[in-house]
């Protein structure tokens, strides 16, 4: 077991030791990292700080947990000259990533037409296991250009409005994508699939505004308590597994090319400047605007959902995007190291991005306050929103948590689930759910995941991010 | 489990599955390994040998990347194209090549029940070894 200092409430380092290049940082609370110490993570927190070009530290926020090569609640930050690129280091799901919708109804008028709407939402949005459109195939040329533009695509073809895009991670397209650097693989899954949840825990939840923290700033995002929300939670689907899948693959040889060498083969990677990196980069960007395309095309699908159940128009139901942020990505961003500005790339696995008030990259419209942070938890409890704070950009590369983590294997969850309605227990619970397989259902329990509650206070007390609002789930949706 | 029988478990981490999979053979070893996989994802007991899809992997760096290089190209016939297998013969196989054909068919909603999604098999801590009793491998599966 590696040596661990507890640096202050929030916070524990891993010193650095043998082959690693910078220190290893946790943050967590006590309870947390006595969690965390029964598992491999903090040595996955340790290889990652061998990689080559490594600044500042190697990271893991609260919900971190075992990933392969990188943690998942991951942040490393590479020199753009020096520094590597690694595909185990975005994941799988390319910009997996949660969208908040906001409403102007509240619960007292959703809830009598409520189990009509998580009805209307599993029509409206295909989920599960192979969930396709049938109906909606892409033609290889018309997925090139969707790749290419992302969220911006599906806002021409209908779905959704172009102030959507000002509200996104990136407006939506990531730069830099290259349809020429994704495989004709990765086209065929993607065909069928835009407008798709997925399974495991990607969902579609009705919300509500249960606790207001900082009401400033949840003016800002138009959280309004007992106010109707949605929120999405969904990736790049076969898309981005084939783009990673297909990079991992090579990047094998790669790193053995640049005389990388690897405590791990899943986080194989490249030389920033290198040629197989710059194509990794512009096939990632291409997942990444599939994702965004994604949630765009869900996000119009909720819409429609409310529209027909509740027979109003856009204007009176008022759901309008929050914001929308990746949790599995790399980029290229300027942070300041030791007193001097550095261009790095960023990688995030399980991390969201954290940008404090004045950030030029926040939204103009919230740039006052700060980048909205969207954490989800399980579907029987709460997800919160939160805002971005300057102790992000000091501390984590603006950097925070992503989620709840699991708590209980997929084997012990479905042996807490026998004998159970777990439909009927979340029914007296106040959420109605609908979903592909009651596998899913019973796998992903409340019970199983950790709560998402102490990981945010966690974030919040180290400075990372603030807490604006608590959502409870009335209404989920799952593969 | 009888020795000279091919046999496979999946443990179940808390965030992820892991394959162990053993067999007398190496073409066996591919058998059961395809079984595996595709009992992560459903009942592999309801999916019927009808047809066969060709799978021929090039150019794998070593042992394990091979295996590797196999799974993914079935989970890729299985999420673009809706095959499911359970089981697979082995036709040619080198140190970097291999030719199999695996066994299965087409998903049909009223008789197959997909219980979860797997996204990638992935390199992280990919075994594949020999020893006196037969083979065995272990891979991780990203759910």
């Amino acid at each position: 077991m590696r040596a661990i200092e507890r640096l202050d409430e929030h916070r524990y380092r891993i010193p650095r030791s043998g082959a690693m290049r910078v220190d290893g940082i946790v943050f967590a609370s006590e309870k947390l990292m006595e969690e965390l110490r029964e598992d491999p993570t903090l040595e996955q927190v340790a290889n990652v700080a061998c990689l080559p070009g490594i600044v500042g530290w190697s990271l893991a926020m609260p919900d971190a947990h075992w990933g392969y090569g990188f943690p998942i609640g991951g942040v490393a930050a590479f020199d753009a000259d020096d520094g590597v690129v690694s595909p185990g280091g975005v994941g799988y799901d390319i910009n997996c990533g949660v969208r908040l919708l906001r409403s102007s109804l509240s619960l007292e008028e959703v809830r009598p037409r409520l189990k009509e709407l998580v009805d209307a939402l599993f029509r409206e949005i295909p989920t599960g296991v192979g969930a396709h459109r049938r109906e909606e195939v892409l033609s290889r040329q018309e997925l090139r250009e969707l790749v290419a533009r992302g969220a911006r695509w599906s806002v021409e073809r209908g779905d959704g409005y172009a102030s959507d895009l000002e509200v996104i991670e990136e407006g939506g397209c990531l730069p830099g994508a290259d349809p020429d650097a994704v495989s004709d693989r990765a086209l065929e899954r993607g065909r069928s699939q835009v407008g798709t949840v997925g399974s495991g825990n990607h969902f579609v939840e009705v919300g509500v505004v249960a606790e207001v923290f900082d009401r400033e700033a949840a003016a800002a995002f138009g959280l309004e308590p007992g106010s109707v929300t949605v929120l999405i939670h969904s990736g790049s689907r076969g898309f981005g597994y084939q783009v990673c899948d297909d990079t991992v693959k090579g990047f094998v040889k790669v790193s053995a090319r640049y005389g990388i060498e690897l405590p791990d083969r899943q986080l194989c990677c490249a030389p920033l400047r290198s040629p197989e990196a710059k194509q990794y980069l512009a096939a990632m960007a291409c997942a990444a605007n599939f994702a965004f395309a994604n949630r765009q095309r869900m996000a119009h699908g909720v819409r429609k959902a409310f529209e027909r159940v509740f027979g109003v128009g856009p204007s009176s139901h008022g759901l309008t995007t929050v914001y929308d942020v990746c949790h599995n990505i790399a980029k290229f961003e300027e942070h300041e190291l030791a007193g001097r500005r550095a261009r790095v790339c960023v990688h995030r696995k399980g991390a969201t991005r954290a940008f404090p008030a004045g950030h030029p990259d926040v939204p103009v419209r919230y740039r006052g306050i700060g980048q909205p942070v969207l954490i989800p938890g399980d579907m029987g409890r709460y997800s919160y929103g939160l805002v971005g704070s300057a102790g992000a950009m000091e501390r984590s590369f603006g950097s925070t948590c992503h989620g709840a983590g699991r708590f209980l294997s997929r084997a012990a969850a479905k042996r807490a689930a026998r004998g159970r309605s777990l439909v009927r227990e979340l029914e007296r619970r106040g959420v109605a759910i609908r979903a592909a397989g009651m596998a899913t259902v019973a796998e992903e329990m409340p019970e199983a995941y950790k709560d998402v509650a102490e990981v945010v206070d966690v974030v919040d007390g180290a400075g990372l991010s603030r807490k604006v609002a608590r959502l409870e789930p009335v209404g989920v949706i799952k593969g | 489990m009888t020795s000279g029988e091919s046999w496979y478990r999946i443990l179940d981490h808390t965030a992820d599955i892991a394959v162990l999979v053993r067999a007398p053979t190496l073409p066996g070893l591919y058998d059961a390994a395809t079984r595996a996989l595709f009992d992560v994802i459903l009942d592999v007991r309801t999916v019927e040998p009808r047809d066969l899809s060709r799978v021929e992997i090039a150019d794998a760096e070593d042992a394990e990347d091979l295996l590797v290089r196999y799974l993914s190209e079935l989970l890729f016939l299985h999420d673009a194209r809706d095959w499911l297998f359970r089981g697979a013969r082995v036709e040619a196989m080198g140190a970097h090549s291999l030719i199999a054909h695996a066994a299965g068919e087409r998903f049909d909603p009223a008789r197959h029940r997909i219980e979860r999604q797997v996204k990638a098999v992935t390199y992280h801590a990919v075994l594949l070894s020999e020893d006196r009793d037969g083979w065995s491998a272990r891979f991780v599966v990203d759910l």
